[in-house]
C-alpha cells in the first residue's frame, strides 16, 4: 500500500499515521504536515524522506530498523535516518547505524532531542529546493565584521582588540604597516600578542626552502 | 667561585642531576626557578656524542634556542640538530643516522616513526620537556608509545618545573603511565636539602612595601566585587559545575580558564551567550586586575574605554557592564587622569554636583606609586655605593626585573624622562584615539554606539584634555619632593642607553666596565649633594643589533649601571644574573620563578653580597596573586607526595619486559572470519588507513593506532582518512563545521571527495566527553524560526545537495576508532600512493606547505576566493606586501572586481 510520490503534497510534510504521538510533531511550527500512508515516516517533499529512530527503542528492538529501511523505496534522491540519543552509551549503537546508512544509501542525521529533530524535519522541507549556492559563498558582511573576521584569525586577537586597532590605525594597510613596537603601544596589547599578530602579517605565504607546487613551477 | 657561565651546577643541582640520570627512565618534578634549564643542558651535554641518539621532545622554541645555542657554543663533538616541518622528508633520516642530540617537532617524530624514517632500534633515549602537557591522547603521547613498541632499551627522562598543573583526579598516575615511567623524583622547595643550601647564606631581602593610591584601592575592589559576582552568576546558571577547582583565589590565574573550559567545552556550543560572556568577563576582569599594576594610568583608561567601544560595536552586552561596581571602576580609572570635579563640600560651588561643567576636567595624571619607590631605590644604592663600605663589590651593577617588555619600556621612559613626560605622552596617545573614535562613532562604523551611556563622561574629558593638552600637568600628588632627587634623575636620564638583544647589552656592559671603574673611583656616584658635573662623562650608546629575537625585552640604562629586565622570556632570567652578576637586584613586580633564580643565584656565589629589593603593592590582587601562585605550587607538591604514596605501579609499566607492549597489541585485535578460508577459519587482519598528515594534529591517529590499524601517514589533498579505494573521510569537529560551513569550505571539500571516492564521508566529531550531538544553542531555539545562518541548516542543505554524502557522528576519537573498524570490514585496503594522487585542482591549498596562520587570515579577506587565493600565494610574499600592493597589480592578480573589492577593504580610511 505504498503511496505514489505523486500524490505526497509538496505544500507541506506528509507524516506516516504511525509516528502519531511522536513528541517530534509539536515542535514541528514552522512548517505545516499531514497524516498519509507513506512507506517512510515523514516526506519532505518528492525527493526527501526521512525514518524516525530514538535510540533507546533501537536498544529494545534492534532489527526493527533494518525492517524499515528494506521498505523503503529506494527511487527517493535523500533519505534520511533522523536520530534521537535518549541514552547514556550511544556508541556501539551509532557506528552499527553508520554502517547500515552508507550499506543502504541512507543519510544519518543524529540530535539530542525532539526539538532538535523536528527542527531537522522542517529545515529539510524548507530547504528542500534551495539552490546549493548559498554554501559556496560568503554572507556579505560590514566593514567591522569582515575586519573582525579576519583579524581574529590570529588567535590571541579579540574583539575588543580589532576596536582598538582599528581606532588606533587609520585602515588595515596601516595595521600591516605597523611595527611590533607600535602595535604594543596599543592598551591590551602584550608583547606575545603583538608579535603573533606581526608574525602572520610578515611570515611569507610559502616556505621559501620547500619546493613549490609543480603547477606554478614553471612561473 | 664556580663557573656558572659554563651552566655549573650547585651541589642539590648535582642531587637532581644524578636524580634524572641514575635512573634510566625517570620524571623529575622540580619546583619553579631552581634550574630546569641549567639541569636539561648539563643532561644534554652527556649526549652530544655521534655514538648516541637522544631525542629532545616537547621542547618550547625559547628553551630549544636557548639550550641550542649553549650546547653549539660548548663545541661538542656533535652539535645538536633541530628538525621541524621545514626539514625535507628525505634529510631527516641522515640527520637521525649522524647521531647526537635532535631537537624534534612531535608531529614530525611521530609521523617519522610511522613511516619508519626514524632507526628506532637505535635510539638511545627520548628527553620529554615540560611533560606535564603529555596527557594521553596528545602526540607526545602516541610517539612514546611508538617507542616504547619498537625500543626496550632506551630510555625515557621526563622533566617539568610546573608542578601546579599537576592537579586533578588521578594526575600523577597518567602522567606517569603515559610517559612510561616508573620512577618519580620530586624537588619542591621546601625539600630539607634544597633548603639547607638556599638559606645558609641568603640573599639580604629588602621588602619594599608600596601602597595603593585611593583610587586604584577602589578599582582594585570594584574588580574584585565584579569578580565575585560574576563567579556567581556563572554558578547560578551553571549549578552543575564542580567549583573546586573554580574558587576565587584561583581566578586569579589564567589556569582557572583552562579548569572552567574543560568543564564546559563539552556543552560550549550549546550554552547561551550569557554564560559564554560570563566566561570571557572573567577573562577581562582578570587581565583588568594585572593592567591595574602594570600600566600607567592613561593606559589603563584607555584600555576601559576600548572595552567600552568595543561593547558597544559588538552589541554583546557584558554581564559586568552595569553592574555599580563597574561605575566605580570607570569613576575612579577616570579620575586618576583627570582633575576631579569640584565638589558640593568645596567653598563655592554648589552646583556643581550634578553636572560637572567640561571645561573644569583638567588632565591631572596620577603616576604609578612604584615609580617613585623605584627612584628612591636607585637612588639608596647610588648612595650606598658611594659610602664606599666593604660591603660593595667592584663594578657592582643593579638589576631590575618586571614582569612583561610594556612595563621594561615604560619603567626606562620613566627613568629617562620622568613621570611627567611618561604620561603626558600616553595622554597623546589616548586623545588621538579619543578623537578617532569619535569621528567612527559619527561616521557610524559602530553602528550601536549611539546610544552609549557616558559612564565616565569620557567624550568631555577628552575634550577638556585636548583643549588642555598644551598646558602643564598638575603636579603628581605623590610627588617625593626631594630637590636632591632631581639631580640624581638628571644623571640617570642622560646615561640610557638601549640595546638591541642581550648580547649587545652584555657586551655595552663590558665596554663600560672601565668607566665604571673610573666613575667609581671619582665623583660620579660619590657625592650625594647632587652635583651632576659628571653627566656629560656618561656615554650615551645606541646599538641595535640585526638579531631582533631579545628586542624589547630590557633595556640598559645609567651606563651599564642598571638593566631592565622583562621576565616574559622567562627562561632566560639565570643567564642575565650570571653573566651581569649583579649586587642590587630590584624585583619591580613580584614573580616566583624569578625569586627563586635570585635564591640559586645567591647560593652559587657564598660570601658575595646580594641584595634584593622586593617591590609589592601591599594589599593588593598582585600581593595575592604571588602568595596564592607559592601556596598552588606548595599544595600541589604535598598532593603528589601523597598520590605517590598510594599509588599502585605496575611492575611492567616502563615496557622494558615487554608484557605491556603484548598487552596493549592484544586489547584491540581484530579477528575476522574469511569465507575463503576452510571453515570460515579466523585470521588477524591489521586493517589500514591512510592518514593526512595534517590530522596528525589531532588525537584521532593516535586512538586509531592503538586500536591496531596501521597507519600510512601521506599529504592527501582530499579527505583526511582514506579506509577503502572507496571511502574517504573529512573528519571535522563541531567548531570546524560551523566555520567551514560557513565559508564554502566544505562545499569544496566534499565536492572533491565525491569527484574521486564513491563514498564520501563526513564525520562529524564531538568534543571528548561531549554528551550530546546537539547542534543548536538554547538561544536559537528562543528564536524559533528556522534561520539559515544555523549551521544545522546549512548541513540539511549541504546533505540535501550530496545525497550520497554519508554522515558519521562521533563522541570521541575512542568511538571513531570503533566506527572505522565496523565500516572497514570486508573491504579492501586503500592505496596510499593513489590517495595521494587524487585531485590537482581542488581546493586543498592548504595541505600544500602554505603556511596556516596567514593562510587564515587571508582566507577571509574579501575578494579572495577558492579560485584565487593560491595565485596570490605564490605571487605575494606576505599579508604585508600584498596590503601595499598598487590597484591596478591586485586586479592583474585576483581578477578586476576581486581586486577593486580587496584594494578597496585595505584602504578603507574610516
Amino acid at each position: 500500500q505504498k503511496v505514489a510520490p505523486a500524490q505526497v503534497s509538496s505544500s507541506c510534510v506528509t507524516v506516516s499515521p504511525r509516528q502519531k504521538g511522536n513528541p517530534l510533531l509539536k515542535a514541528i511550527k514552522n512548517v505545516s504536515w499531514e497524516y498519509r500512508e507513506i512507506a517512510a515516516d515523514y516526506m519532505m517533499g518528492p525527493s526527501i524522506c526521512a525514518l524516525f529512530l530514538a535510540l533507546r527503542y533501537h536498544k529494545l528492538h534492534p532489527d526493527y530498523i533494518y525492517g524499515r529501511v528494506q521498505a523503503l523505496a529506494r527511487n527517493v534522491k535523500v533519505r534520511v535516518l533522523l536520530v534521537v540519543v535518549d541514552v547514556h552509551d550511544p556508541d556501539q549503537a551509532l557506528s552499527e547505524l553508520a554502517k547500515m546508512c552508507i550499506v543502504n544509501q541512507l543519510t544519518m542525521m543524529v540530535c539530542t532531542d525532539y526539538t532538535e529533530a523536528g527542527r531537522y524535519i522542517e529545515s529539510f522541507k524548507i530547504y528542500e529546493n534551495k539552490p546549493s549556492d548559498v554554501l559556496q559563498e560568503r554572507v556579505a558582511e560590514d566593514y567591522v565584521s569582515q575586519l573582525t573576521g579576519c583579524l581574529t584569525t590570529v588567535k590571541a586577537v579579540n574583539k575588543s582588540d580589532v576596536v582598538t586597532l582599528l581606532s588606533t590605525f587609520s585602515s588595515l594597510a596601516d595595521i600591516m604597516a605597523a611595527s611590533t613596537e607600535e602595535l604594543q603601544l596599543c592598551p591590551g596589547f602584550g608583547q606575545l600578542k603583538a608579535e603573533q599578530l606581526a608574525a602572520v602579517f610578515e611570515q611569507p605565504f610559502v616556505d621559501p626552502e620547500r619546493a613549490r607546487p609543480s603547477a606554478f613551477r614553471a612561473d | 667561585m664556580a663557573n656558572l657561565d659554563a651552566g655549573e651546577l650547585l651541589p642539590f643541582q648535582v642531587d637532581m642531576f644524578r636524580a634524572l640520570t641514575d635512573e634510566p627512565d625517570v620524571a623529575l618534578i622540580l619546583a619553579r626557578g631552581l634550574g630546569y634549564q641549567r639541569l636539561l643542558l648539563n643532561l644534554l651535554r652527556l649526549y652530544c656524542d655521534p655514538r648516541m641518539l637522544v631525542l629532545v621532545i616537547n621542547a618550547p622554541e625559547a628553551l630549544r634556542a636557548a639550550l641550542v645555542d649553549r650546547l653549539v657554543l660548548d663545541g661538542h663533538p656533535r652539535a645538536p640538530r633541530v628538525l621541524t616541518s621545514s626539514t625535507p622528508n628525505s634529510d631527516r633520516y641522515d640527520v637521525y643516522l649522524e647521531g647526537g642530540v635532535v631537537f624534534v617537532t612531535s608531529r614530525i617524530l611521530v609521523v617519522d616513526f610511522l613511516t619508519r624514517r626514524v632507526p628506532s632500534d637505535v635510539i638511545t633515549g627520548i628527553v620529554v620537556c615540560s611533560c606535564h602537557t603529555v596527557v594521553p591522547m596528545s602526540t607526545e603521547a602516541f610517539i612514546l608509545r611508538l617507542f616504547r613498541h619498537s625500543n626496550r632499551t632506551g630510555f625515557i627522562k621526563a622533566i617539568t618545573e610546573s608542578p601546579e598543573q599537576l592537579q586533578g583526579f588521578n594526575a600523577l598516575e597518567k602522567l606517569l603511565k603515559t610517559t612510561w615511567l616508573r620512577k618519580i623524583s620530586f624537588w619542591p622547595r621546601f625539600e630539607k636539602s634544597l633548603k639547607e643550601a638556599l638559606e645558609l647564606d641568603p640573599p639580604e631581602v629588602v621588602e619594599v612595601k608600596v601602597p595603593l593610591t585611593d583610587r586604584m584601592a577602589n578599582i582594585q575592589q570594584a574588580i574584585s566585587e565584579l569578580m565575585t559576582s560574576c563567579l556567581r552568576e556563572l554558578k547560578r546558571t551553571r549549578p552543575g559545575l564542580d567549583m573546586s577547582q573554580l574558587e576565587e583565589e584561583r581566578s586569579l590565574f589564567s589556569a582557572f580558564d583552562i579548569a572552567l573550559r574543560r568543564q564546559l567545552d563539552p556543552v560550549w556550543h550549546k550554552l547561551g551567550s550569557k554564560t559564554r560572556q560570563l566566561v570571557a568577563d572573567l577573562r577581562t576582569l582578570r587581565s583588568l586586575a594585572n593592567y591595574l599594576h602594570q600600566y600607567d594610568c592613561v593606559s589603563f583608561f584607555h584600555y576601559l574605554e576600548t572595552l567600552r567601544c568595543s561593547q558597544y560595536a559588538f552589541n554583546s552586552h557584558s554581564y559586568f557592564l552595569h553592574l555599580d561596581a563597574t561605575e566605580n571602576l570607570y569613576v575612579n580609572a577616570k579620575y586618576r587622569v583627570f582633575e576631579t570635579p569640584t565638589r558640593p563640600d568645596a567653598s563655592s560651588a554648589p552646583a556643581a554636583e550634578a553636572a560637572p561643567r567640561p571645561q573644569s576636567l583638567q588632565p591631572r595624571l596620577e603616576p604609578n606609586p612604584k615609580w617613585h619607590s623605584l627612584a628612591q631605590l636607585l637612588e639608596e644604592i647610588e648612595e650606598l655605593i658611594a659610602s664606599g663600605t666593604e660591603q660593595i663589590i667592584d663594578n657592582p651593577r643593579v638589576l631590575i626585573c618586571c614582569n612583561d617588555s610594556r612595563t621594561c619600556s615604560q619603567l626606562q621612559t620613566f627613568l629617562q624622562q620622568g613621570e611627567q613626560k611618561t604620561l603626558e605622552r600616553q595622554l597623546k596617545r589616548f586623545n588621538k584615539w579619543r578623537q578617532r573614535i569619535d569621528k567612527l562613532n559619527a561616521s557610524g562604523t559602530f553602528a550601536v554606539s549611539s546610544k552609549q551611556p557616558d559612564v565616565g563622561g569620557a567624550e568631555e574629558a577628552a575634550r577638556a584634555a585636548r583643549q588642555q593638552s598644551a598646558a602643564p600637568a598638575a603636579p603628581a600628588s605623590a610627588s617625593t619632593g626631594k630637590t636632591r632627587a632631581r639631580g640624581k634623575r638628571r644623571r640617570i636620564e642622560q646615561a640610557v642607553m638601549i640595546a638591541g638583544t642581550a648580547e649587545a647589552a652584555l657586551r655595552v656592559m663590558q665596554q663600560d666596565d672601565n668607566e665604571l671603574l673610573f666613575d667609581a673611583n671619582g665623583p660620579a656616584f660619590g657625592d650625594g649633594d647632587g652635583d651632576v658635573d659628571d653627566d656629560e662623562e656618561a656615554t650615551i650608546i645606541q646599538e641595535r643589533d640585526p638579531f631582533k629575537e631579545f628586542e624589547e625585552n630590557f633595556s640598559v640604562i645609567a651606563g651599564g649601571f642598571a638593566v631592565i629586565l622583562s621576565m616574559q622570556s622567562n627562561s632566560s632570567v639565570s643567564k642575565y644574573l650570571d653573566e651581569m652578576q649583579p649586587q642590587f637586584i630590584i624585583m619591580y613586580d613580584p614573580n616566583l620563578a624569578c625569586s627563586r633564580e635570585i635564591e640559586v643565584y645567591k647560593a652559587s656565589r657564598p660570601g658575595v653580597p646580594v641584595r634584593v629589593y622586593f617591590m609589592l603593592y601591599s594589599q593588593s590582587l598582585q600581593e595575592q596573586r604571588y602568595l596564592s601562585a607559592i601556596r598552588l605550587e606548595t599544595h600541589a607538591f604535598e598532593m603528589m607526595v601523597r598520590a605517590k604514596s598510594s599509588m599502585a605501579i605496575s611492575e611492567d609499566q616502563d615496557g622494558r619486559s615487554g608484557h605491556r607492549q603484548d598487552l596493549e597489541n592484544q586489547m584491540h585485535v581484530v579477528v575476522e572470519t574469511s569465507s575463503r578460508k576452510a571453515g570460515g577459519q579466523s585470521v588477524e587482519v591489521t586493517p589500514e588507513i591512510v592518514v593526512d598528515m595534517r590530522e596528525f594534529r589531532s588525537s584521532l591517529p593516535a586512538v586509531i593506532h592503538e586500536h591496531n590499524f596501521k597507519l600510512k601517514p601521506m599529504t592527501l589533498l582530499v579527505g583526511d582518512f582514506v579506509l577503502s579505494p572507496d571511502m574517504c573521510v573529512e573528519r571535522k569537529s563541531v567548531p570546524d563545521l560551523i566555520q567551514s560551513l560557513a565559508s564554502g569550505r566544505l562545499y569544496n571539500q566534499v565536492t572533491a571527495m565525491s569527484r574521486y571516492y564513491s563514498i564520501p564521508i563526513l564525520l562529524i566529531e564531538m568534543d571528548e566527553n561531549r554528551s550530546n550531538f546537539s547542534l543548536v544553542s538554547s538561544t536559537e531555539y528562543v528564536a524559533g524560526d528556522v534561520d539559515f545562518r544555523n549551521t544545522l541548516s546549512k548541513l540539511v542543505l549541504l546533505t540535501i545537495t550530496f545525497p550520497h554524502l554519508r554522515l558519521v557522528w562521533s563522541r570521541s576519537a575512542y568511538a571513531t576508532a570503533k566506527t572505522f573498524r565496523i565500516l572497514k570490514r570486508h573491504q579492501p585496503q586503500p592505496d596510499a600512493s593513489t590517495a595521494a594522487e587524487h585531485g590537482e585542482d581542488t581546493d586543498a591549498v592548504d595541505r600544500e606547505g602554505y603556511a596556516s596562520g596567514p593562510q587564515a587570515f587571508l582566507r577571509m579577506l574579501p575578494g579572495v576566493t577558492a579560485k584565487n587565493i593560491r595565485k596570490i600565494m605564490e605571487k605575494t610574499t606576505n599579508l604585508k606586501e600584498l596590503s601595499t600592493m598598487p590597484l591596478e597589480r591586485m586586479e592583474r592578480l585576483m581578477g578586476a572586481s576581486n581586486g577593486k573589492q580587496l584594494y578597496a577593504f585595505f584602504h578603507n580610511k574610516k
